[in-house]
């Protein structure tokens, strides 16, 4: 219960953050009825990706995998190992291009640019969240999260100002000072969400957010997350085996063998959504398909 | 502040790359601190010699003196055409067996070319020799302090009283040795130290080492050298050019040998950097993937491995110079008491050794941050 408490207030926290960066509305789509249109934000198409081992020895990881991530939504992707979920995750965050097939994110074709266009993207419209936290190991709590808002360009005032603020928004303000060695798993997930939410992008690829965090703090960075995509708008894919990040999705795409088997509405978020989708302060676009969502 | 905190991750490593660097840095401001020092003395010697001849005995080699020569060779030096006037001079050690430092000169000087000399001597105290002086003496700035010499009062010449009437500004070259005292006086004390044999045959008041020419207005010296040479028999007479034949390029054999040493202990310390910043990417693949994957640039990343190296070179060039520093003065100090410094540590060596160590540091810099830069991130992140 604790924990529970703990998450809504941090999750508060980032919604009372937030509120002017959706004022501005423009990654809103919300109708005058505040029903959510569907737009995609991510299409792939027929992705293919080869890993090359030894001269004849490979594995393909995709082997024509089309998705399409709608703006606002929060989707899972599951599947076992090997099934080449978080191939796909890196093929939709730019992290890596496909050997085949095409990526546009909001429009654009992206998977066949050069490599600075590419990290621009990276930078300013995407945000990671890895299962190892991946904080650099020299760099303060504060300074980790400063560092993605330096990269994108801010002065180095600006950008500890928006690291602050992001770090606060995770209720770690009073950790701003520690060194990823000193906070616990949770801590430093929360820190990598900070530093995620700093640019403001457009989407949040996680890759096994909770799969080094005990029950409770994945609880927490949970719901985090979700405060977050509801408050925001951020579009949120997290590649995960954990069935509590699936139920708090809205979607979840399964893969095997390289390819999407099926989706699915979460049932647990379909009831929720239901429930408190009304009474969402400033509700943003979910991107949930009207359709799906029982009468 | 970041940047150094990754250069001291590895401490132990760091300090030696570090130290690598210290050690060539030092080589070179130490080994260049000498060379520094004689350029000087050798460039004091090109502007003496860039507008006389020096003629001495036939049997003398370039530059070296041979038996003396009659003072009456003036007269007949000054009848060649060209010539603006003639000056018969001593030159000789002050110690009658040279010490270790000692190149401390007694100068004996008619001074019938003072008005021509273009190599300007100032005073610090008293006043310059003049033509009627006996038993007087002018000091140069560093012999002055190794005889303790003041205006005024008296200091031994090879066991002669002599009164110091002037004490010369330094010049960082061959005046701060010399002791300048009237060409009688330099006769007796020259003829004093020969054989008693070789004195019954000589008369003091006949003889010079060398005599000093100065030429014409627009008549260049080196051929003046070549008619004097020709017309006045029994003598050698040497132009500006056997001073930069023989002295400047000896000197520059010299100088590539120093900076040649340096350089290749500075080579040694850049392939430990080269070594460390490479190990360091190798070391840091999982960082460097995070912090593509949040967006940094591959001019980001170069740019910041190149930080690192060059503030490796950096640390450890100042370090060096500042080693070289105390190591020069240390040394300067020691030969103090010969009235010799022999290292000049001058402003261009100390900046022009801290930059080319900053300057290694990034070269050496540049294929570990290529590297780091072209990283694929995925395969980076996947790196344990």
């Amino acid at each position: 219960m604790a924990a529970i408490e703990r998450a809504s207030q941090g999750a508060s926290t980032v919604g009372g953050m937030m509120e002017a960066h959706i004022a501005d509305g423009h990654r809103t789509t919300t109708t005058s009825k505040g029903v959510v249109t569907m737009e995609a934000i991510i299409t792939a198409k027929a992705l293919r990706k080869r890993y090359t081992l030894s001269k004849d020895n490979y594995v393909d990881a995709l082997r024509g995998a089309d998705v399409s991530i709608r703006r606002g939504e929060m989707v899972a992707i599951m599947g076992p190992s090997g099934s080449g979920k978080s191939t796909l995750l890196h093929m939709l965050g730019c992290l890596d291009t496909p050997d085949a097939g095409t990526v546009e994110l909001q429009g654009r074709r992206v998977d066949n640019l050069r490599n600075s266009r590419i990290n621009e993207i990276r930078r300013n419209e995407m945000g990671f969240i890895f299962q190892g936290y991946n904080l650099v190991p020299t760099l303060t709590a504060v300074e980790n999260v400063a560092l993605a808002a330096d990269y994108a360009g801010h002065p180095r005032k600006e950008a500890n100002r928006r690291a602050q603020k992001a770090l606060e928004a995770v209720g770690l303000r009073d950790r701003a000072a520690h060194r990823p060695n000193e906070l616990s798993g949770g801590q430093q997930q929360r820190v990598a969400i900070a530093r995620a939410l700093v640019n403001e992008p457009v989407v949040i690829m996680g890759d096994e957010p909770t799969g080094n965090l005990d029950t409770q703090s994945s609880a927490d960075v949970i719901a985090m997350m979700r405060e977050v995509n509801l408050t925001t708008g951020t579009t949120f894919v997290l590649v995960t085996h954990d069935p509590d990040v699936a139920a708090a999705c809205d979607r979840i795409v399964h893969m095997r063998d390289g390819q999407v088997l099926c989706e699915e509405v979460a049932a647990a978020c379909v009831e929720r959504r239901a429930a408190t989708g009304s009474t969402a302060k400033g509700r943003p676009a979910s991107g949930v398909d009207p359709a799906l969502v029982p009468a | 502040m970041r940047l150094l905190r990754n250069v001291f991750r590895r401490k132990l490593r760091a300090f030696l790359t570090i130290f690598g660097i210290t050690i060539g840095v030092f080589t070179l401001v130490v080994m260049g601190s000498m060379a520094e020092k004689i350029n000087l003395l050798v460039g004091g010697g090109t502007r003496y010699y860039a507008d006389k001849v020096t003629v001495l005995d036939a049997s003398s080699t370039s530059m070296s003196f041979g038996t003396p020569l009659p003072v009456s060779k003036v007269g007949e030096i000054e009848k060649v055409a060209g010539v603006q006037a003639a000056s018969a001079g001593i030159t000789m050690l002050l110690e009658k067996e040279q010490s270790a430092m000692g190149m401390d000169m007694i100068i004996g000087s008619d001074l019938r070319g003072s008005q021509y000399e273009s190599f300007k001597i100032t005073y610090t105290t008293g006043r310059a020799l003049r033509t009627d002086d006996r038993g007087k003496v002018v000091v140069g700035a560093d012999i002055a302090k190794k005889l303790g010499a003041e205006v005024g009062k008296t200091v031994m010449l090879r066991g002669v009283p002599f009164e110091v009437v002037g004490i010369m500004d330094k010049t960082l070259t061959a005046p701060d040795s010399s002791a300048v005292v009237s060409l009688s006086d330099a006769q007796a004390l020259f003829v004093e130290d020969l054989p008693e044999l070789v004195q019954k045959q000589l008369q003091a008041d006949t003889i010079a080492t060398e005599i000093t020419v100065y030429a014409k207005k627009g008549v260049d010296p080196d051929e003046l050298a070549e008619t004097i040479q020709a017309q006045v028999p029994g003598v050698r007479a040497d132009g500006p050019k056997a001073f930069q034949e023989t002295v400047v390029s000896s000197t520059k054999i010299l100088n590539s040998i120093v900076f040649g040493v340096a350089l290749i202990s500075l080579l040694v310390g850049g392939l430990s950097v080269v070594n460390t910043m490479t190990m360091s990417v190798f070391e840091r693949t999982r960082e460097i993937g995070i912090r593509k994957a949040i967006g940094a640039s591959h001019r980001q990343i170069i740019g910041q491995f190149l930080g690192e190296s060059a503030a490796i070179g950096l640390l450890g060039g100042v370090a060096g110079l500042v080693l070289g520093f105390v190591a020069t003065l240390v040394l300067n100090g020691a030969f103090d008491s010969a009235g010799t410094a022999l290292f000049l540590l001058t402003t261009r060596l100390a900046l022009g050794a801290v930059a080319f160590a900053v300057a290694l540091g990034l070269v050496s810099g540049l294929y570990p941050s290529w590297h780091a830069a072209r990283l694929n991130p995925v395969a980076a992140l996947r790196y344990e």
